[in-house]
């Protein structure tokens, strides 16, 4: 389940009102999420959530549910 | 503003940064980023996007650990002195094409990044030691940048380095990004790198607060004059006082660079001057307050009659307050004034003035270095004002003496700023960047005049400015622009510019001189120059004089030097 923090801080750093956000979804199926604005995603999560990923893990995230287990095994 | 970004790594963290800010400012921009490291490209290319862009700013990002990559990596093999020469040779490629740069836009201006390390030293104690340190390199390479960029007028150094060691690179840098995104900024970088780089902007644009209005108790000083008397109060040259010493000190070092400060504070006025007349470690005296308000009345009130008194907007105070209260008050009663919160505790005061970036240039003019002067004079005209009844045996007794002639490199500085920042005496109020001053300065149809005004009290410096256009096909002089500081306002010196103006139309065989009013909100002081002195009004604002009807004379009490353009 994608909790409903992650869904704002997504929603807010893409700057989009609203957008359907399951685990299965993936960035590129996102309007806005490029490169740029996933550092800029993860950057925000880490503030939020008081958390640091790792370089690998980073590039590893499949879709949004594979980020939301990311966070929940930091927390 | 048109601003282009070129970089050796990805930019574009910085570059999205620097615009949230730029919009936060509300002031305009026009982004071009270069693609990834092709800055080179760009530069080379005569019919690259970059010229066609055409950019008034452009940022030149250039992360030497990255640019010199393969050099760092020989080190150990290499000494310093070999390394220093092989990144001197790089580095003098670099400003190759930077001067290349700077002779195909030529009237834009270049910022150009200095360089810092990446945290590589892995023997903490053997640089400046050894023959193999790299700090000693870096010193030498941001030196050749210095002496590189002297005498160019439009090229600037920002200094990155500075900020780099005030936050700390383990701060400033993200390992994570480097290698993932070619971006070694953290986000606590990001924001520190594009504030450095907002603040140059901001520089160029002229945006630089002139006054800062301070309370005494606990913000000058430690304590209440009136309750623990000159004896009792905080500030010494040791100790806890020493804080609001450093602090004054620092007051200071803005006073000599041109920032009129300003007294505003809920006490005695006796007891309190009496402190800043006595007190031994007061580094602030009289002489450095060009108006003081101290007394019970709302502080609103008093600011508004300092804004008036001093003759600048409002828009140009900083307030600088201990109390919260103080702070709220005029947050809400005056918006325009700029209201930074004070440290808590005073200890932080000398820092927190530091960085506040409301006073940045990038050269102090002598105007700047005048200034504070000027305003000490002022306060002994307004004096000899009062003893007068009519104003004209008071303009007779300053013995006022102007000088008119074309700007040149050395006052250009000062036109532009005028341009950039006179709101009040303005009649057209158009805001000229440096790019477009310098374009008229060679523009044989414009004459850009300056004027400028001693008086027996001391020198006002170059306080006016008119830009002129000859029409050949309308046999007239248009004046673009007329612009007078507001320290001169009322002493009809602005008579004496515009009968120079009749007098290069008459030298030229033009008929008439026509002026232009666009009224604004600030201008009023100044829109009634062309109908006081007998211009014709021709409608949607232009007004005419025609030359063979009348000329205007300089008033008989002020004397005239004019090293004259008319004999050329």
């Amino acid at each position: 389940m994608i909790s409903d923090k992650l869904k704002q801080i997504i929603l807010k750093e893409l700057n989009l009102e609203e957008f359907e956000i399951k685990d299965e979804t993936q960035a590129n199926e996102v309007p806005g999420w490029d490169s740029l604005k996933h550092l800029n995603i993860i950057l925000a999560i880490e503030k939020s959530y008081n958390i640091k990923f790792k370089g690998m893990e980073i590039m590893k995230i499949q879709n949004i549910g594979s980020l939301q287990k990311l966070i929940d095994s930091k927390n | 503003m048109k601003i282009a970004f070129l970089s050796n790594y990805t930019p574009d963290f910085l570059v999205n940064a620097l615009k949230n800010k730029l919009s936060v400012e509300k002031i305009a921009f026009d982004f071009y980023t270069s693609g990834f490291d092709q800055y080179a490209q760009e530069i080379l290319n005569n019919d690259s996007k970059l010229y066609s862009f055409n950019p008034e700013i452009v940022f030149f990002s250039i992360d030497l650990n990255v640019y010199c990559k393969d050099l760092f990596e020989k080190l150990y093999q290499k000494n310093s002195s070999d390394l220093l020469n092989e990144i001197e040779q790089r580095v003098n490629n670099l400003f190759e094409l930077v001067s290349l740069l700077n002779s195909k836009l030529i009237t834009a201006t270049l910022l150009i990044d200095n360089f810092f390390l990446d945290p590589v030293h892995n023997q903490k104690t053997l640089e400046y030691n050894s023959s193999y340190g790299t700090e000693i390199v870096l010193l030498k390479t941001n030196l050749q940048l210095a002496e590189f960029i002297q005498g160019k007028e439009r090229l600037r150094i920002v200094d990155i380095l500075s900020t780099v060691n005030n936050y700390g690179k383990l701060n400033l840098f993200d390992d994570r990004f480097f290698y993932i995104a070619k971006n070694k900024w953290s986000s606590d970088g990001v924001d520190k790198i594009s504030d450095l780089y907002l603040n140059h902007l901001k520089v160029i644009k002229g945006i630089r607060k002139k006054c800062i209005v301070l309370d005494l108790d606990n913000t000058l000083w430690g304590g209440v004059i009136g309750q623990d008397g000159i004896e009792n109060i905080l500030l010494s040259n040791d100790g806890l006082g020493k804080s609001f010493y450093d602090f004054q000190v620092e007051l200071l070092k803005l006073f000599r660079q041109g920032i009129i400060l300003a007294i505003c504070s809920k006490n005695s006025e006796e007891v309190a001057l009496e402190a800043i007349k006595n007190h031994p470690y007061m580094i602030l005296k009289p002489e450095h307050f060009a108006a003081t308000r101290i007394n019970w009345e709302n502080k609103a009130q008093n600011i508004r009659q300092i804004a008036e008194e001093l003759n600048i907007g409002i828009d140009s105070l900083v307030f600088l307050d201990d109390s919260p209260f103080e702070r709220g008050l005029i947050k809400q009663e005056l918006p325009e004034v700029t209201v930074p919160d004070l440290p808590d505790d005073p200890v932080y005061y000398p820092r927190f003035l530091k960085e506040l970036n409301y006073f940045n240039v990038h050269r102090l003019t002598d105007d700047d270095f005048n200034r504070n002067s000027s305003y000490q004079a002022n306060k002994e005209r307004k004096s000899l004002e009062s003893s007068f009844t009519d104003i004209t045996s008071f303009l007779k007794s300053l013995e006022m003496e102007v000088t008119i002639k074309e700007i040149d490199d050395f006052s250009f500085p000062r036109a532009v700023q005028l341009i950039q920042k006179t709101n009040q005496f303005n009649v057209t109020t158009r805001r000229y960047s440096e790019s477009e001053m310098k374009s008229f300065y060679n523009d044989s149809l414009y004459s850009v005049l300056e004027l400028s005004v001693r008086d027996k009290f001391g020198d006002y410096g170059l306080v006016g400015i008119a830009i002129v256009v000859e029409q050949k096909n309308h046999s007239e002089m248009y004046i673009d622009s007329f612009i007078m500081s507001c320290r001169v306002i009322g002493r009809n010196v602005e008579t004496a510019l515009l009968s120079y103006i009749n007098d290069i139309a008459l030298n030229k065989n033009l008929k008439s001189i026509r002026g232009e009013i666009i009224p604004t909100a600030k201008n009023a002081p100044s829109q009634d120059l062309y109908k006081r002195h007998g211009f014709n009004e021709l409608g949607d604002g232009f007004w005419s004089l025609n030359l063979e009807e009348k000329h205007l004379d300089c008033p008989d009490y002020i004397k005239m030097n004019q090293n004259l353009i008319l004999n050329q």
